[in-house]
């Protein structure tokens, strides 16, 4: 059975929220594979070095911030950086990383070091959230135009469908949800988080692979 | 002086636009907030941090800039 490591801190706003959307994901992947999830203040470098070398897990799904050449843990405590020599410790894993810019070097650098393939953000990943749903993040009905949508990277990989499905599969339900937020019977809060999705659609890269499963 | 007229105009172009980014982010509702990098922003911080042309300004200009040329070159109406 392949394997999964999960990063998920929560140490900020933006940060729950994407704590509690890998949530569903989480339970998903646990009836399918071996999945470790590193959440909260698990999320740091030590833990997260120790399990790729114990667990050798095939996909990575990590949440956090980040830059152009990093990928962070809990109270942004940097897990992976473009500037580490032994990037090649991912030959061959799939990551998607929900964060910030990371797409745009550190996606690059991994797959140059022989990662499968790589789905990220070569931009700000961006989402709204409704104010009334700060303790309720799975039950907003804003940033599910945002979340559900990225959460169909890991779930359609985690169902055995090959990078590029996965990447598409999200691209198209972005495009569906963007659509809805532009209709004429879209609410005035939908209409206002339009442009935030449009950049998202933008931003997400998929690189290597694009047949590479896990 | 005509690098200088056209400096004035390039000038003249990015102030408009900038007007137009406040008032659509003026229009937001007050109850929506919008994580943008490693924070989070209010509807009044979009417009403050657009103002104030400071680096997140820059990044909110960004997003609005790219959905307004998208909805302009008629790009966007390609995915529905």
């Amino acid at each position: 059975m392949s394997n999964v490591l999960v990063t998920r801190p929560n140490h900020d706003q933006a940060t729950d929220y994407l704590f509690h959307w890998s949530k569903p994901v989480i339970d998903f992947a646990k009836k399918h594979l071996q999945t470790f999830d590193l959440a909260s203040k698990k999320a740091n470098k030590k833990n997260f070095d120790s399990y790729v070398k114990a667990h050798d897990p095939k996909f990575f799904f990590l949440n956090g911030h980040g830059s152009e050449s990093t990928i962070t843990g809990q109270d942004n405590e940097i897990l992976i950086d473009a500037s580490e020599l032994n990037l090649n410790v991912f030959a061959d894993y799939i990551l998607y990383v929900r964060s910030c810019k990371s797409g745009k070097v550190l996606g690059d650098k991994l797959v140059k070091a022989g990662a499968s393939a790589f789905i990220g953000y070569k931009n700000n990943f961006t989402f709204v959230r409704h104010l009334d749903y700060t303790t309720r993040p799975l039950q907003d009905p804003i940033a599910k135009y945002f979340l559900e949508p990225s959460n169909l990277v890991p779930t359609t990989l985690i169902k055995g469908n090959s990078a590029s499905g996965a990447y598409n599969r999200s691209q198209q339900d972005m495009k569906r949800n963007f659509a809805m937020l532009v209709s004429s019977t879209s609410s005035k809060e939908e209409r206002s988080t339009a442009s935030f999705l449009w950049f998202n659609i933008n931003a997400q890269v998929l690189l290597g692979d694009m047949d590479s499963r896990i | 002086m005509k690098q200088q007229a056209r400096l004035k105009q390039t000038s003249n172009a990015s102030e408009e636009l900038k007007k137009i980014v406040l008032e659509r982010l003026k229009s937001m509702p007050e109850s929506l907030s919008v994580s943008i990098g490693n924070a989070e922003y209010t509807t009044d911080e979009l417009v403050e941090h657009v103002e104030d042309g400071d680096e997140v300004g820059k990044q909110i200009m960004e997003i609005q800039l790219q959905y307004l040329q998208d909805l302009g070159s008629g790009k966007i109406y390609d995915n529905e």
